[in-house]
């Protein structure tokens, strides 16, 4: 007896969509294993410094005081720039750092919630109130790059950008006292 | 089973139309297949070439 043709097409589409089902799996599996094998073997996860601090009282005292401000090269070696991010500025709005060195990029907000992306890097991070939000990266090209505030904080969200100058290694001299600022343009 | 034909007043006859939506999904799987298969290889291609080598900011 010949088949009916209505249940020999549905046979042939539940066939084609279960075989549709199996290929999206795998891609997700793959796309998972990527994302996964590359946290594990490279540690590529998101920032997950958790730092209290009082954004009331951040201005005033301690390393987000104006003074500290800006990029510092440690004794240890390590170039850390703190910014505060306020409406509708960051503090200070130019970065300088080097070149080819790992830096750690801190910042804190006596305010709202902003986010900070540093174009052309990877560098994206909030930061939120009563949190240090902290990120590490390495500059590879010199020059100056754009860091917009990329979370809505205000009427005056769209004018809150700073300057990251990334300056060759071999031309980043600190102070004595360990500071750097931008060269003026 | 009775063949009941979906409209009555045309003139496709059951065969014709089990023929046709037998033929439906090679071209949905085509276009879908085209479709995914940009868009994986766009992610694959960003990811791998740009997103990795910018390095660790954690």
């Amino acid at each position: 007896m010949a088949e009916d043709p209505h249940a020999y097409g549905e046979r042939r589409i539940l066939r084609t969509e279960l075989r549709w089902a199996s290929l999206v799996a795998l891609l997700v599996v793959a796309i998972v294993g990527i994302v996964f094998y590359t946290a594990v073997s490279l540690g590529m996860n998101p920032p997950s410094n958790v730092e209290r601090i009082d954004p009331k009282t951040l201005h005033l005292d301690g390393e987000f005081a104006e003074h500290n401000l800006g990029t510092t090269v440690t004794p240890q070696g390590g170039v850390v720039a703190r910014i505060v991010a306020t409406q509708f500025e960051f503090l200070p709005r130019c970065i300088p750092v080097p070149s080819d060195t790992r830096v750690t990029l801190r910042f804190s907000s006596p305010d709202v919630i902003h986010g900070i992306l540093v174009t052309g890097t990877n560098v994206n991070t909030m930061v939120i109130p009563g949190y240090v939000a902290q990120v590490h990266t390495v500059f590879k090209k010199t020059g100056d790059l754009l860091m917009p505030c990329h979370e809505y904080c205000g009427l005056g969200h769209s004018e809150m950008w700073a300057t990251v100058q990334v300056v060759p290694q071999n031309e980043f001299k600190p102070g004595s006292d360990g500071r750097y600022v931008c060269a003026q343009h | 089973m009775q063949m009941v034909s979906p409209d009555p007043g045309d003139e496709i006859d059951d065969a014709a139309l089990a023929s046709v939506m037998g033929d439906v999904p090679r071209g949905a799987a085509m276009l879908a297949g085209a479709a995914v298969a940009l868009l994986v290889i766009g992610w694959v291609l960003i990811y791998l070439l740009i997103f990795v080598p910018r390095g660790v900011i954690g």
